[in-house]
């Protein structure tokens, strides 16, 4: 009898032993179980997502690659032939667009960014009280945030319409010259900051403002006590404290900034001339153009380029938290 | 199925020759009476449509399915496109047809990857004369050839009524004697858009070449009174390239020395470019604020609101003669747009589309019979041409450019453009949209004064030899 038990004991779920590690697959009802070690029960569960990222990023990547190395156009898919790296030297070397759309999105990137992250801080700190209607006045920062950014590009550029447009109405009315806004090479690339400005500010607000009301009541009334105000107030206590959210929200605008797309190419499609043609809008308008293996090569670029300033800035907040934790022990 | 189109085709082959023949004297005095008689009887008529059925009228109730038309969204594509379908429905009861419309920014790149991917999800599609070539490659066009021939006397009404010059582009390969994969619905070129009442009040006359323009630009331009006296698109990219192009081909430029084996040089760093660039900067000192990234949106918007008067040449609208979007529509007319008197210069820009029927769709005939529709003028159903220029359509028909200039002013100037030599928009080589591109790139780079005039003709050349190679044609 004792050889018929012992198989059925191992078919049975462990559940009066120890835990051992794996997966445990089989029907209960006929209470049949087999044990997966880890390590591919690991690679089991993975599975769905890394097929998804496949299909879905890897899959292109390297399809990307290729075309980076081809000639390919899409209107002559017949014509299409291996160039090595003659789409990287066109561009490198020969496009007087490319350097300028990398110069734009890292100056969009930076200012976009600092202005929002600045003025995010400050409209935070300013509604860091209770007074009345403070709950009203949070909710109504956050619209923006959910305006499609299409749609608020074509409002922004309605408004700004040099001649019949309400903000130079509104300057007129006021005694003031007419502005050109998004029509003229010199101001475009500052219109074109305003609506991304306006929209992305209040969310930074918000999240600052959440990690500004989560530091301890008795830490701040601790500072209070022993004189800690101002700036010093700011430097030494609220900033370490928040640092944390400040790293994530610094991290999240610059990535989403760096990509900036829709609302530049519905206000100006990178124009006048190249005055905001960021490295998104040129990509995209060279693919228009056809020339899919210029697009890739191009691409590929921009992703080396984005992961060089992410890690950059990454370090860089790495070590300032370090410095600041270490500032505030 | 294709029996029963025969038949019916043949049916009408034989009234269209029986009207030929008995279109005397006599019998138009009889069909005259006939229809004073008919007017009178009004109410008492059977049916209100059967007088507007022209010798090519047919229904087919046989004919069934489901299509779907792709085409731009808005006027002249999508509203024509709805206009003509209740008489298309008349015609054939049982072909439900679904019109899917995409915004004309998007549409043209979109319609070859379309054409690329071989679906049958579309039966037929808007196609402009320079996408042709790259769609034709791609094997998604059904030659119309063979369709069109069981008609012969829709199709020779057809082709007596639209030019040859438009019609060419429409062919496989793309000159007269090719075969026709598509059929042009819809004709645009660059017209002149004036302010008549502005005109008179200055004492000018339309001009007739670009000193006259730059002129009359001049004599217009009222900053101080919100009024500008020029606007043309000058958008990077491909608007850049069409207004560069307006100028430098009425010059008597062309993009290439040859069209051949041996040529396909390009010809734009010499005289004839730089003549380009210097009226185009000439008439930008009179130029409304948005004109340098401007397109059709800016350009009708800034005419239809009265602050720019004087759009020496620009596409085709019907909003700026229509009341409800423009208090001036009475006052802006039409005509041929500026050219020099210069060997060559005598020439249009020719835009507009066709359709095409997808090689891999499941009910060609239907889809080739809403085409057919679509392009049809009175021979058909005079319904047709009328609910084309109610819509908001540009018909390709010189009589029906004629017959509703009343309601609609501007086909007076696309009559008088389609009547001259015409220059395709875009150069009918699968790569003319790549070639546009990298040509309108340089002409705003110099326009928003990025680049010297050399270097921007000198890059049009270098980049336009670099999309040559690639595509082989030097081999």
């Amino acid at each position: 009898m004792a050889t018929t038990s012992e198989p059925t004991q191992n078919r049975t779920a462990p559940v009066d032993r120890e835990p051992v590690g794996g997966l445990y697959i089989g029907s209960v009802g006929r209470g049949r179980w087999r044990r997966i070690p880890e390590g591919r029960a690991a690679f089991l569960m993975m599975l769905p997502a890394l097929l998804v990222l496949t299909i879905l990023a890897l899959y292109p990547l390297y399809w990307v690659a290729v075309t980076a190395f081809r000639v390919e156009n899409l209107f002559n898919p017949a014509a299409g032939h291996w160039a090595g790296f003659r789409n990287f030297e066109f561009l490198l070397a020969r496009d007087d667009t490319f350097w300028k759309s990398i110069r734009l999105s890292l100056i969009w990137c930076l200012s976009v960014v600092a202005i929002q992250m600045s003025l995010g801080f400050a409209l935070a700190l300013l509604l860091d009280r209770s007074m009345r209607g403070i709950g009203i006045l949070r909710t109504l920062l956050v619209i923006p945030v959910f305006i499609a950014p299409v749609a608020l590009g074509l409002t922004w550029r309605y408004m700004y319409e040099p001649v019949s447009g309400v903000l130079n109405y509104l300057l007129t009315s006021l005694g003031f010259a007419r502005f050109t806004w998004h029509t003229s090479p010199d101001t475009a690339f500052i219109a074109v900051m305003l609506p991304e400005i306006w929209q992305w500010t209040p969310f930074v607000t918000l999240i600052l403002l959440a990690g500004i009301q989560s530091i301890s009541p008795e830490i701040v009334e601790a500072a209070r006590l022993d004189g800690v105000r101002g700036w010093v107030y700011l430097r030494r206590i609220v900033l370490p404290m928040i640092w944390p959210v400040v790293a994530m929200v610094l991290l999240l605008r610059l990535v989403d900034s760096i990509r900036i797309f829709d609302m530049i190419y519905v206000i100006t499609r990178g124009g006048p001339g190249s005055a905001t043609l960021v490295a998104s809008v040129d990509n995209f308008t060279m693919f228009q153009s056809g020339r899919l293996g210029t697009t890739a090569a191009y691409g590929l670029i921009i992703v080396v380029v984005i992961d060089v300033v992410v890690v950059f800035f990454l370090r860089i907040l790495h070590r300032q938290e370090k410095r600041a934790r270490t500032a505030s022990l | 199925m294709a029996g029963d189109m025969d038949r019916v085709y043949r049916q009408t082959r034989k009234d269209a020759r029986r009207l030929k023949l008995e279109l005397s004297r006599r019998r138009m005095l009889q069909i005259g009476v006939a229809s004073a008689a008919i007017a009178v009887a009004g109410p008492y008529r059977k049916s209100a449509a059967e007088g507007t059925h022209g010798p090519g009228w047919y229904t087919d109730d046989k004919l069934t399915g489901e299509i779907t038309i792709y085409t731009f969204s808005g006027q002249r594509w999508e509203l024509p496109a709805r206009g003509v379908l209740p008489i298309f429905n008349e015609r054939f009861p049982n072909v439900k047809v679904n019109i899917s419309a995409v915004p004309i920014s998007e549409g043209i790149t979109k319609g070859v990857m379309l054409a690329s991917a071989h679906s049958s999800d579309l039966d037929a599609l808007l196609v402009h004369a320079g996408e042709m070539a790259a769609i034709n490659n791609a094997g998604a066009q059904e030659p119309l050839q063979g369709y069109l021939d069981k008609d012969p006397g829709w199709l020779e009404n057809y082709l007596a009524e639209v030019p040859a010059d438009i019609t060419k582009n429409y062919r496989i390969p793309q000159t007269r004697e090719g075969q026709l994969f598509a059929i042009p619905t819809d004709g645009n070129t660059h017209i002149m858009f004036y302010r008549s009442d502005l005109f008179k009040e200055a004492g000018l006359s339309v001009p007739k070449t670009w000193d006259d323009a730059i002129a009359a630009c001049k004599a217009l331009h009222k900053p101080e009174k919100d009024q500008y006296g020029f606007i043309c698109w000058a958008r990077r990219g491909l608007y850049s390239a069409l207004s560069f192009q307006q100028i430098f081909c009425t010059n008597g430029g062309r993009m290439f020395d040859s069209e051949g084996k041996g040529g396909w040089h390009p010809q734009f760093n010499n005289d004839k470019g730089r003549i380009a660039l210097e009226t185009l900067t000439k008439l930008m000192k009179y130029a409304h604020p948005v004109t340098l990234n401007a397109v059709d949106d800016e350009v009708n918007t800034a005419l239809a609101n009265g602050t720019a008067v004087f759009a020496p040449f620009t596409g085709g609208t019907t909003i700026l003669n229509d009341a409800k979007y423009t208090k001036f529509h009475d006052v802006f007319a039409t005509d041929l747009a500026p050219h020099n008197p210069v060997p060559g210069g005598d020439v249009n820009i020719l835009a507009g589309f066709g359709m095409y029927v997808n090689a891999y769709s499941d009910n060609k005939q239907a889809a080739f019979e809403f085409i057919k529709h679509l392009a049809s003028g009175d021979y058909t159903d005079t319904r047709i041409g009328k609910a084309l220029a109610e819509n908001f359509g540009q018909p390709v028909r010189l009589p029906l450019l004629e017959k509703y200039a009343s309601i609609r002013p501007h086909f007076v100037g696309l009559k008088k453009s389609f009547e001259l030599p015409q220059i395709p928009v875009i150069p009918l080589l699968p790569e003319g949209i790549t070639i546009h591109e990298v040509v309108g790139n340089e002409v705003s780079a110099y326009l928003a004064g990025e680049k010297k005039m050399d270097d921007a003709l000198k890059a049009m050349d270098d980049n336009v030899t670099q999309v040559m190679t690639d595509g082989g044609y030097y081999k």
